[in-house]
């Protein structure tokens, strides 16, 4: 019996499973010996007498070699570097604008141009809601005797809360996969390959970009075989502004997948369900029993002011969310009115 | 609708203006101000801002009404 490759073969992960065969055997775990039976001198031999034995990290990776259909490590190495050359991505997408601002909006709208939707940057933080979105969480990190009450991982909650209005106005499928960071732990490379990676890779093979989810918006235009496997564009430590071609710092807890194009509805009606979505949004209450600490709209107001009162949250990432977010919502309602 | 977007949006420009008077709190303590007078006038700024956008909020739901109508 024979295992498949996944789409995306990487050589590191691979020398992975090799060494991880050499583990169980030495420790004794009979779940090895099936693969190990490759080896012509275990063939026939009972599951005691393979883990009597002794075995090289040469012949775990030729066991794992034929495990895959290959005849020696040599060729199944061949393949991976073959396959590494075409690996989806490339795309020759213009870079995000350099303004600084909210990264997630100012990397979807270089995204959907690419894509071919006449759409700006201010449009976006209008239709997602951030512009007039106000987010804190009271457990965000201390900085200094200030409360860091609008740190990053803010940034993208609210856009995501408003994808479904920026799908519906574009006419472009938009989808969100999302994880908490404790769900990645302890692995995050572990978890983007079972979660994340082969929609990336169809979706770049589509011959569109996505944007992850890292501490500022990344927008993914090639893949490759390193750690984080992302290439494209980001920012660099706490700029907000996108810059060149470089690699993700970190693995992503979601990605903002496009999808196909679909209907674009009349103007009154995105406007419409843009400014349904502002208000629900101002006015939504904590799920009862939601173990999320992040507040929004008049709550997250009221929340903000007592933490103030009560000697903290006087913090500088607050005014100057607000102060893109608000210049945004004027742009916004005023090229709407 | 559209008037009523228009005042909101007046207000959002209002809001804008009030965000922008007074320089980033840590660097004005850093700068050397008071912080107990820096953190006074950042609350004050808060709960102006907080008032505009209730406001804003009004016209809003004034706006989606009319165009429901």
């Amino acid at each position: 019996m024979t295992s498949h490759l996944p789409d995306t073969p990487n050589l590191k992960h691979l020398r992975h499973q090799a060494k991880d065969v050499v583990k169980s055997h030495k420790r004794g775990d009979a779940t090895c010996c099936r693969i190990l039976r490759h080896l012509n001198r275990f063939r026939h031999k009972a599951d005691a007498d393979i883990l009597n034995a002794t075995l090289s990290l040469v012949e775990a990776q030729f066991a794992i070699a034929r495990e895959y259909g290959f005849k020696g490590w040599a060729g199944l190495k061949a393949h991976v570097q073959e396959q590494k050359g075409s690996l989806p991505g490339s795309l020759n997408m213009p870079a995000p604008g350099k303004e600084p601002g909210n990264t997630y909006a100012r990397g979807m709208a270089a995204v959907l141009s690419y894509l071919g939707h006449d759409v700006s940057y201010e449009d976006l933080m209008g239709l997602s809601g951030v512009a007039f979105s106000l987010q804190i969480d009271p457990e965000g990190p201390m900085n200094g005797e200030e409360l860091d009450c609008a740190w990053w991982p803010n940034d993208s909650r609210e856009f995501r809360a408003g994808l479904s209005v920026v799908s519906f106005a574009t006419g472009r499928d938009l989808r969100s996969l999302h994880y908490s960071w404790s769900d990645l732990q302890p692995d995050p490379a572990s978890a983007f390959r079972r979660w994340m990676e082969s929609e990336v890779v169809s979706t770049l093979s589509q011959g569109a970009p996505v944007l992850a989810e890292c501490d500022h918006a990344f927008v993914i235009t090639a893949m490759d075989q390193e750690n984080p496997p992302l290439l494209g564009y980001g920012t660099h430590g706490k700029s907000t502004q996108f810059e060149e071609t470089l690699r993700a710092s970190m693995y992503p807890c979601g990605v903002l997948l496009p999808g196909r194009e679909k209907p674009v509805p009349s103007q009154s009606e995105i406007d419409f369900h843009s400014l349904t979505h502002v208000l629900n949004r101002f006015h939504a209450e904590p799920a009862p029993n939601d173990a999320c600490t992040w507040l929004c709209g008049k709550r997250a107001w009221e929340e903000w002011i007592r933490l103030q009162k009560s000697g903290i949250g006087c913090d500088n990432n607050m005014l100057i969310h607000l102060r893109y977010n608000r210049g945004s919502a004027a742009a916004y309602l005023g090229s709407m009115a | 609708m559209q008037t009523a977007v228009h005042q909101a949006g007046n207000l959002y420009l209002d809001a804008c203006a009030h965000a922008q008077a007074q320089g980033l709190p840590w660097n004005r303590v850093q700068n050397g101000e008071r912080a107990e007078d820096v953190r006074a006038e950042y609350l004050a700024m808060s709960e102006t801002l907080f008032e505009l956008e209730k406001r804003a909020m009004g016209y809003l739901e004034q706006g989606v009404r009319l165009g429901m109508g």
